[in-house]
């Protein structure tokens, strides 16, 4: 029998999930580890996380439930592997606030590769862009005097050619 | 400056900088051209210094482009190994991971490599078959902070930011490499930035940052 977790979000609502699902979260399976839970403890509360980021952290964690990731320590192994074919599409169809929002999730619940694949999704938004397509997918504003931005292209021209 | 909410610029800037770790040089280059922001972030040298470890795994350089920034640094190297690699055939990648070198020294066939732990490899290069594995490996003593150093076929002298020189007989290869280091009588003033070994004459010559 696995043991279920009961959580509940910054906007109050109560999620119950398996144990080794929200384990995936080393900030939880610390807490949990540390604190001992049973039945009759309370809830635990997700003060940052909105339900409906937490679900779709959850259908994350469900999905890869039996996957092995590379390990936390081999930075090296985590940066160049491409995202997981899964993992991309299920980014790809949130929106961009979601997105950020389930970064900020994988960051605060300590989910390193869902906060990789997060990272390298933004990353790849940015890919081979010119200056005003990426303002124009950021919703970044041009704060640069015309003076500024010729400045700065100069800056940058020497590395053009790279 | 505060953004709105649910933007790129609106997420902590340690989480922007992993973000931003996983682009090229060019889509840097043509983000920090966006705004002032994004400008300020990219032209600073943490990013820099991330992009650098990812690379080549060590924080510590002996800056090959006379520089402490990690982005100078960085890009020298780069346009260095490119223009290498174009120059002389280097058409066989050693199949050896070793991990942060510090240093490295080409004594045909023998190549020696100084780790950050304070190790050195050697690989001996016309044994180069289809499985390579290091030579040996010799454990160093008072390695931290070695600024130079020189291998020989039964010594390495090695010089340290401090000063001092040191010299560690090595034994015949393979076997335990038996003496402990030995500390030269005369020291420098300065970081050691050279050594050289006369063998035919036994002497020992080393220059420091004063000349």
């Amino acid at each position: 029998m696995t043991e279920k977790i009961r959580l509940t979000t910054s906007d109050d609502q109560e999620f119950i999930v398996e144990r080794n699902i929200i384990e995936r979260s080393v900030l939880i399976k610390n807490l949990l580890n540390d604190t001992g839970y049973d039945e009759d403890s309370e809830a635990i509360p997700l003060p940052n996380v909105r339900s409906s980021v937490f679900k779709k952290v959850i259908e994350w964690a469900e999905h890869h439930k039996d996957t092995t990731f590379p390990d936390d320590d081999d930075e090296d192994a985590r940066k160049s592997a491409p995202i997981d074919d899964w993992d991309k599409d299920f980014l790809k169809v949130v929106d961009q606030e979601m997105l950020y929002e389930i970064i900020l999730a994988a960051n605060f619940l300590n989910i390193r590769p869902l906060l990789d694949a997060g990272c390298k999704t933004v990353a790849e938004m940015i890919r081979g862009k010119s200056a005003d397509e990426i303002r124009r997918t950021f919703n970044i504003v041009n704060d640069f005097s015309p003076d500024e931005e010729e400045a700065i292209k100069r800056e940058n021209e020497w590395a053009e050619d790279r | 400056m505060s953004h709105a909410q649910g933007t790129l610029l609106s997420l902590p800037i340690e989480l922007q900088l992993q973000i931003f770790q996983n682009l090229h040089i060019q889509d840097l280059h043509t983000l920090s051209q966006t705004c002032h922001t994004l400008h300020k972030l990219i032209n600073n040298d943490e990013l820099w210094k991330r992009l650098f470890q990812k690379k080549y795994q060590t924080t510590r350089f002996s800056s090959f482009s006379r520089s402490h920034k990690f982005a100078i640094e960085l890009l020298k190297r780069d346009d260095n190994l490119k223009v290498w690699k174009r120059g002389i055939s280097v058409n066989r990648n050693s199949p050896v991971q070793v991990s942060g070198v510090h240093d490295i020294q080409l004594n045909y066939p023998r190549l020696t490599m100084l780790t950050d732990q304070g190790t050195i490899k050697a690989l001996a290069l016309d044994k180069f078959k289809s499985k390579t594995k290091i030579d040996y490996e010799v454990p160093v003593t008072s390695m931290n902070g070695c600024t130079s150093f020189q291998l020989g076929e039964k010594y390495g002298i090695f010089g340290r930011f401090d000063g001092r020189l040191f010299l560690k007989v090595l034994g015949p290869s393979k076997t335990a490499f038996v003496t402990s280091v030995v500390k030269f009588d005369k020291d420098h003033q300065s970081a050691v930035t050279c050594v050289y070994c006369d063998e035919l004459n036994g002497v020992v010559y080393s220059g420091d940052e004063n000349g």
